[in-house]
């Protein structure tokens, strides 16, 4: 079945508690566009078929915008941002409103997320 | 005594409840912010503009509602204020973009005031959204620059049969006296034959002086206009077309990104021309955009070439068809199903009539870049 464009969406991450943010930050955040299927979770056969559509953007609080692509590769997800990779640990969960997500950043920090919106 | 203080309590606090009442209703909204830029109060407004609870940005930098490239500048700008106390902003105001928490902007007018509480300062934004008020605006302003574009074409083309008529006199005379000091040059060398010759080739350079004249007339006739050529803060003009363009485009999800760079953030231009060129610039891009699944916008500038600064306008856009390229700047060229296609066509007027030029590039993967040279204005530090 060819699946129709509809199952785009735009997943925002907010930065939950880490050391230096025990309460989280919502001014750092990552935008992904991602396809889903019926169970929220990546529609790999939609990515494959418009790899370029999937984008990402990272607004971090006094840090210049960035934006980049999500790729897969090594059996991971990635962001690439400016030249920079980032693992995008999603895993096989759904990608629903509240859910965790890990970012590990290049220099193996483990960043936690949460799935603030799904639109 | 007691009684009198309760009584003060009472009224104080009423008075609070009163002001509290009115923040609550009033649709723009109010942040207030320390000095340091640290959100210390969210109207219900504000919350409901941009998308975050009150307790979620309490404490965060108020750059956070800010896109790129004030959100990185900010704190720059407020250091400078505690520094100089000069005011770029307060009391005066300004039209600029936001985001919202879902990563789209939109345009808004911000007002600051100031003040100090139990001696500290603090900043109070109050800010406007835009989107509707500005779309009927815009649209207004669009007509007029198109109506004002083919009043002149018009005259253009009345202007264009009178030149016509005034210049065939000055080439007909210099046909005649080239043919006739031609007819005198042939044949023996006769003093007489030479003088007369002398005389027809002295008519010729009198016709073809008066002929460029009459070009010189036009040329002026041409750049007639309330043209008002200024030192002009690129940023600034970038930042207002950009928020203005962008009005109605915020369910699109276009994702807009401004990279200014500092040497070269200041233009010797009449501010209102360019900016209806760069607004026409954006506002083409996202229409471009609207059918593509990523619909990326990048303002940029360059010091390149030397005198000049280079501004480009790069989307992700299904690109420009090769059957309209070649004339995309001419006149009622388009290919879109709404509009006169005179845009590109006032777009490059403007440019050309400040000295600069203008074309564009298809991109390596889909989408076309404008680009636009305009004279760099150099300010004493």
């Amino acid at each position: 079945m060819v699946k129709t464009m509809s199952n785009w969406k735009n997943i925002r991450l907010e930065l939950g508690s880490t050391g230096e943010f025990p309460a989280g930050s919502v001014s750092r955040a990552y935008l992904l566009r991602l396809p889903l299927d019926d169970a929220d979770v990546v529609d790999r056969t939609a990515f494959e078929l418009n790899p370029l559509r999937a984008t990402v953007r990272r607004h971090w609080s006094t840090e210049p915008d960035e934006r980049g692509s999500i790729v897969k590769a090594n059996n991971h997800w990635s962001i690439r941002c400016h030249g920079r990779d980032r693992t995008l640990c999603l895993d096989l969960e759904p990608l629903r409103l509240g859910a965790r997500v890990s970012v590990i950043e290049p220099d193996g920090t483990v960043l936690p997320f949460k799935i603030a919106s799904v639109r | 005594m007691d009684k009198s203080v309760d009584r003060m309590e009472s009224r104080i606090a009423g008075r609070e409840e009163h002001l509290r009442s009115i923040l609550a209703t009033v649709p723009d909204a109010m942040v207030l912010i320390d000095e340091m830029g640290l959100i210390l109060s969210f109207s219900a407004a504000a919350e409901k503009m941009f998308g975050y609870a009150e307790g979620e940005v309490i404490g965060e930098n108020v750059s956070m509602l800010m896109p790129s490239p004030d959100r990185e500048q900010h704190d720059g700008y407020l250091k400078k204020y505690r520094d100089t106390g000069v005011r770029k902003i307060i009391g005066i105001g300004r039209v600029t973009t936001a985001r919202h928490r879902d990563g789209n902007t939109f345009p808004i007018e911000l007002s600051v005031g100031e003040a100090w509480v139990d001696g500290r300062r603090i900043f109070t934004g109050f800010i406007h959204d835009l989107t509707e008020r500005r779309q009927a605006d815009m649209r207004l302003r669009d007509l007029q620059a198109e109506l004002a574009h083919v009043g002149r074409l018009s005259e253009m083309g009345t202007l264009a049969s009178s030149l016509a008529h005034e210049l065939n006199q000055p080439l007909t005379a210099i046909t005649s006296y080239c043919e006739g000091a031609a007819e005198l040059l042939e044949g023996e060398p006769d003093p007489a034959r030479l003088s007369l010759a002398r005389e027809a080739l002295r008519d010729t350079a009198d016709q073809a002086m008066r002929a460029g004249q009459i070009v010189r007339r036009m040329r002026e006739f041409l750049s007639h206009g309330d043209t008002e050529h200024r030192i002009e803060t690129l940023s600034k003009l970038i930042t207002e077309a950009n928020a203005l363009a962008l009005v109605g485009s915020r369910e699109h999800g276009i994702d807009v990104q401004v990279h200014i760079d500092p040497r070269c953030n200041h233009v010797f231009v009449d501010r209102i021309q360019i900016q209806q060129v760069l607004f026409n610039l954006v506002r083409n891009a996202i229409d471009a955009m609207l059918d593509c699944p990523v619909r990326s916008l990048t303002i940029s500038s360059e010091p390149e070439p030397e005198g000049f600064v280079t501004i480009s306008v790069e989307d992700t856009g299904t690109g420009i068809s090769e059957k309209i390229a070649p004339q995309l700047f001419e006149p009622f060229v388009t290919s879109k199903q709404t509009g006169m296609g005179i845009g590109l066509s006032i777009c490059r007027t403007i440019v050309e009539a400040h000295g600069g030029r203008i074309w564009f590039e298809a991109g390596p993967e889909g989408g076309t870049t404008f680009r636009l040279t305009l004279p760099k204005a150099e300010v004493g530090a």
